[in-house]
């Protein structure tokens, strides 16, 4: 039943999204075919959307050259499995933060945040040292640990601020029936926080993924390097492949926003099966 | 006694936070004491070891009036960001959780939005600099429309807003998704109350949405402070500082003086420095935030 | 569901563990590892070339030439270095120098050059060896000089001749302005950077013309003189009188290093002010551009300024003789016009320099005559160079937005100067 009212909501909120949209994406859009001009023909003036040759060599550059295909290789490894820990261990942390009373709560919640409050700069040299005294130097590994602690702190703050949402009643059903409290996150407290879930794990995902200072320091070449070596390849001493930025990004982002659109559906069966009692 | 420790806390607790901690505790917390040890030590080049200096290196750094102007610059931008970061966030997520008559339009539209947070930090910042040249897309845009040319990148006055821009571009869409898990689990049973209780949307967002969603939007502005902070690759891929010093962050600050020229024990006190500003900060926010929550309930 | 997954990660992370610690081939070969930026610049394959032509002449012996980007170079082999993982010979700039070599970590290079081949001794010319608080820290692959460079098929058009001085030089640019067309003479990248480039290219260059110094024997200030009132006096003029891209002082604090050079190989100006090696790096972006030096210029004197980037070897090698053998075959006759010919770069050999068809080299022609004028001088490696840099570019910008005046300007930057290279 389709209201005059209601088809003119419905109206206005197409034209503002597509509007923001539009703003939004106009300098992907740029970007996009900025990867297929030839580079002398980005700084032309006056400026065109369009290239005016068509070219793929920036494409061609890259995929033609096995070491980039490691990079991505490399960089979704350890960006899939650093994420999948974070967001464990960071479920894990912030349900304990926001089921049990625990001493000095406040403080504890604080210093886990404390621990994200400097640059991550000024651990270079001990991260270094401290990867080849373990045995871990360029190897997947170190890198997937440095990601997850970086982001760690952060997850668990939000995870337990969305579990913090959802009632406890819920579970106390299922605990006075002997479910553990194991069972009871993961049975109960987990699908109900699925978009929880997600936002932190599209967060980690992307601070694993842009790392690009302690995955240099942390690895010799392309054999462990992810993409953001691969890019940082691209900025030479006097010149930059600006098209060949583009189009990596192109090709890196293509797979994330697949994976992500799909992923867009346990949002939607998250709120049809939602917090309705 | 024990009886009292297990009856007023649940010691269980301690399990599901013990591998986290774990982590942390090895590979942050071990090593920053290091670090703050490195800030009172200053490298000798005869001794060909690090040798106690006491303050100097504080000393040195509270003098340098490039740290002071890094200070006030990254305030500027933290606290931008933030607000922009809201700003932008809040209200598409609001757009994209209202009931849309096609579900797959709005999806395409959430996909959409998330676009410019894949771009990584070096991308984005070359790109937008292509786009702020002062014969580019944007100033060519604006002498079309017949408002002079600005030099985003340029311009002294400019440059800090043009980079909170591009920020605010690149990072709104974790915001904004983080932000819509929060409003996809408030029970819609509030709603639907609030509305047999005759109230309009304006009525529903104040009292419905604002207050469930506070706890999730402190905790939304405490993370962007913390990574806005310590801001690094995006700014200064884009301006290096520049120009005139007016996008130069605290971030930058550490790297040239410390980091760069391998100066470890000049660049442990600035690392120890920031860690304080920032823990001052948070924990301000943090005590204000939750007595309010307190006293609210 | 959690679970699963759960042990899918144990096991794939073991087994990450695993495959990682048992990477490490075994060799019968001596190793050399040679860290270098270049490979964007030259090429793979000439990187490849270069390792390959060496491995030839010393078997038994393998190169690994090991990619670093320039910008994280410094920081990613300081890193290594202290940790004792230092390659053997690494690619080094004056700029990085002091760091390196106040941490212990660079060989002196008096004794290996002491027992240098007579082929070496022949070619190579003293003073691309650069010393530092008594030591040879490192050694020039190929040096630079800054001049304006110009397109020759633009001038043409205009039927412009390319200028012989800088008042010439403002004639030219004068006339190539077309603010319909948006079209100026040059561009000059006066944007705040971390690298030196302002410092090299525009400022100390023109200072040494303006009959100035930068520093004294001590690495002090001296260029808070006149000489350098008239050279910052001379940019400032050029950006005022709107000839230099893109227009308004504000705009032009905008154009970056990478940007400029586009924007010369685009043909969007016609002039630039670079080294040599532009020609190398605007043939890769268009083909068919031409470009030459102008003639060198004079103002109270002659004279260019003389950088260059090289090589280092580290303090730590097993095989200092070696790292040294494959120095020389750097800078061997072969290596040296392979370079020049293909990358326009002045290699550090004198053999292939003067021979008789460069002289004719609309680049290579100019720029001797430029760097053996008698004015001409080379700089010296000091602490703390970026930090340097930094300080000369800030002040020069405050200047040329009119918040100071050029002497205040040049007195409060002499000042941060002097601070940072006694301070340290």
């Amino acid at each position: 039943m389709r209201s005059h009212r209601q088809r003119i909501k419905h109206l206005l909120l197409y034209a503002i999204t597509t509007l923001i949209t539009l703003a939004v994406l106009f300098p992907v859009i740029f970007g996009f075919f900025t990867s297929f001009k030839p580079n002398p023909e980005i700084f032309t003036y006056p400026p065109k959307l369009l290239p005016q040759s068509w070219t793929i060599e920036s494409y061609t550059s890259v995929l033609s050259q096995q070491r980039y295909l490691r990079y991505f290789l490399n960089g979704y490894l350890i960006s899939i499995s650093s994420t999948l820990l974070c967001v464990f261990l960071g479920a894990l942390a912030g349900y304990g933060l926001s089921r049990f009373r625990l001493p000095a709560k406040r403080s504890l919640m604080l210093a886990i945040l404390a621990l994200q409050m400097f640059p991550g700069a000024i651990l270079m040299i001990s991260y270094f040292n401290l990867s080849r005294a373990l045995g871990i130097y360029d190897t997947y590994i170190a890198l997937v640990l440095v990601d997850t602690a970086f982001a760690l702190s952060l997850v668990t703050w939000l995870l337990k601020s969305y579990f913090d949402s959802i009632p406890v009643s819920l579970e106390e059903a299922a605990l006075v029936d002997g479910c553990s409290r194991f069972r009871a996150l993961l049975s109960i407290v987990a699908p109900l926080a699925r978009a929880g879930f997600i936002g932190t794990g599209v967060f980690a995902f992307i601070r694993a993924w842009n790392e690009f200072m302690f995955a240099l320091i942390l690895t010799k070449g392309p054999e462990r390097a992810p993409v953001t070596v691969g890019l940082a390849e691209l900025f030479g001493q006097y010149t930059i492949q600006w098209n060949g930025v583009m189009a990596l990004t192109v090709i890196a982002t293509f797979p994330l926003l697949i994976v992500f659109i799909f992923v867009q559906r346990y949002i939607i069966k998250g709120i049809t099966s939602g917090a309705v009692k | 006694m024990q009886r009292r420790f297990r009856d007023r806390y649940d010691v269980e607790g301690f399990v599901f936070l013990a591998p986290a901690l774990l982590l942390l505790l090895l590979s942050i917390a071990f090593p920053l004491f290091r670090v703050i040890q490195r800030s009172f030590q200053e490298y000798s080049a005869q001794a060909g070891a690090f040798q106690y200096v006491g303050l100097k290196q504080y000393q040195h750094l509270f003098s340098d009036p490039l740290f002071w102007i890094s200070v006030r610059n990254t305030f500027v931008f933290t606290l931008g960001s933030i607000a922009l970061h809201l700003g932008f966030a809040y209200p598409i997520a609001l757009l994209l959780n209202t009931r849309w008559p096609n579900i797959r339009v709005r999806n395409f539209f959430r996909g959409a939005f998330i676009l410019p947070f894949l771009f990584s930090p070096p991308a984005a910042a070359l790109l937008w600099g292509l786009l702020f040249r002062p014969l580019g897309p944007l100033n060519y845009g604006l002498s079309k429309l017949g408002v002079g040319q600005i030099a985003f990148l340029g311009d002294p006055s400019w440059a800090l807003f043009s980079v909170m821009l591009v920020n605010a571009w690149v990072y709104f869409p974790l915001y904004m998704i983080l932000i819509l898990g929060g409003l996809q689990s408030i029970p819609k049973i509030l709603y639907d109350a609030a509305r047999v209780d005759g109230a309009n949307w304006i009525q529903r967002f104040i009292y419905v949405t604002l207050p469930q969603m506070r706890t999730l939007v402190m905790t939304v502005i405490l993370i962007d402070f913390a990574t806005s902070f310590i801001h690094f690759d995006l700014v200064w891929t884009m301006t290096k500082g520049g120009p005139l010093r007016s996008t130069y962050l605290i971030s930058f600050f550490l790297y040239e003086k410390g980091l760069r020229d391998f100066r470890l024990g000049y660049g442990s006190a600035v690392g120890v420095v920031i860690a304080l500003i920032m823990a001052i900060c948070i924990s301000a926010y943090v005590f204000v935030a939750i007595r309010r929550e307190e006293v609210a309930a | 569901m959690n679970r699963k997954l759960l042990k899918f990660l144990v096991a794939g992370l073991v087994l990450t563990l695993f495959l990682g610690a048992t990477l490490g081939v075994c060799h019968g070969k001596t190793k050399l590892v040679w860290a270098e930026w270049w490979d964007p610049e030259w090429g793979e394959d000439t990187i490849e070339w270069i390792v390959s032509t060496f491995e030839e002449d010393h078997p038994g012996v393998e190169v690994e030439a090991f990619f670093v980007p320039h910008d994280s170079y410094s920081d990613k082999l300081l890193t290594l270095c202290q940790a004792g993982e230092c390659p053997d010979i690494m690619g080094m700039e004056v700029t990085w120098s002091d760091a390196f070599d106040r941490l212990g970590l660079l060989a002196d290079l008096t004794p290996l050059a002491a027992s240098a081949s007579d082929e070496f001794n022949t070619q190579f010319n003293p003073a691309w060896i650069i010393n530092y608080k008594g030591r040879a820290i490192m050694a020039y692959l190929y040096t630079n000089s800054y001049g304006v460079i110009y397109n020759v098929k633009l001038l043409e058009e205009t039927g412009l001749e390319p200028p012989t001085n800088w008042e010439e030089l403002r004639e030219v640019l004068t006339a190539l302005y077309d603010p319909v067309a948006k079209k100026w003479g040059i561009a000059l990248p006066f944007a705040m950077k971390s690298s030196c480039h302002f410092m090299l290219y525009d400022f100390w260059t023109r200072l040494i013309q303006a009959g100035g110094h930068m520093v004294d024997e001590n690495g002090l200030a001296r260029f808070d003189s006149p000489a350098g009132v008239r050279t910052l006096e001379y940019w400032k003029s050029l950006l005022d009188e709107n000839l230099v891209y893109p227009g308004t002082v504000k705009g032009a604090l905008a154009t970056g290093e990478k940007e400029f050079r586009e924007l010369f190989a685009a043909e969007q100006v016609a002039m630039i002010l670079s080294g040599p090696f532009e020609k190398g790096v605007a043939l890769e972006r268009n083909p068919d551009i031409q470009v030459a030096f102008t003639p060198p210029f004079e103002d109270c004197t002659g004279g260019y300024l003389l950088t260059g980037s090289g090589i280092a070897i580290s303090s730590q090698t097993e095989h200092p003789e070696l790292a040294w053998a494959f120095f020389e075959h750097l800078v061997s006759y072969e290596v040296a016009t392979k370079m020049i010919e293909e990358r326009s770069l002045t290699w550090a050999n004198t053999a292939a320099l003067g021979a008789p068809e460069l002289a004719g080299d609309p680049m290579l022609g100019p720029y001797s005559e430029m760097v053996s004028n008698s004015a001409s001088r080379s700089w010296i490696a000091l602490p703390s160079l970026g930090d340097l840099c930094g300080v000369i570019m800030a002040h020069a910008q405050e200047y040329f937005l009119g918040l100071k005046s050029a002497q205040q300007a040049l007195d409060e930057a002499a000042e941060e100067w002097n601070a940072v290279v006694t301070g340290g």
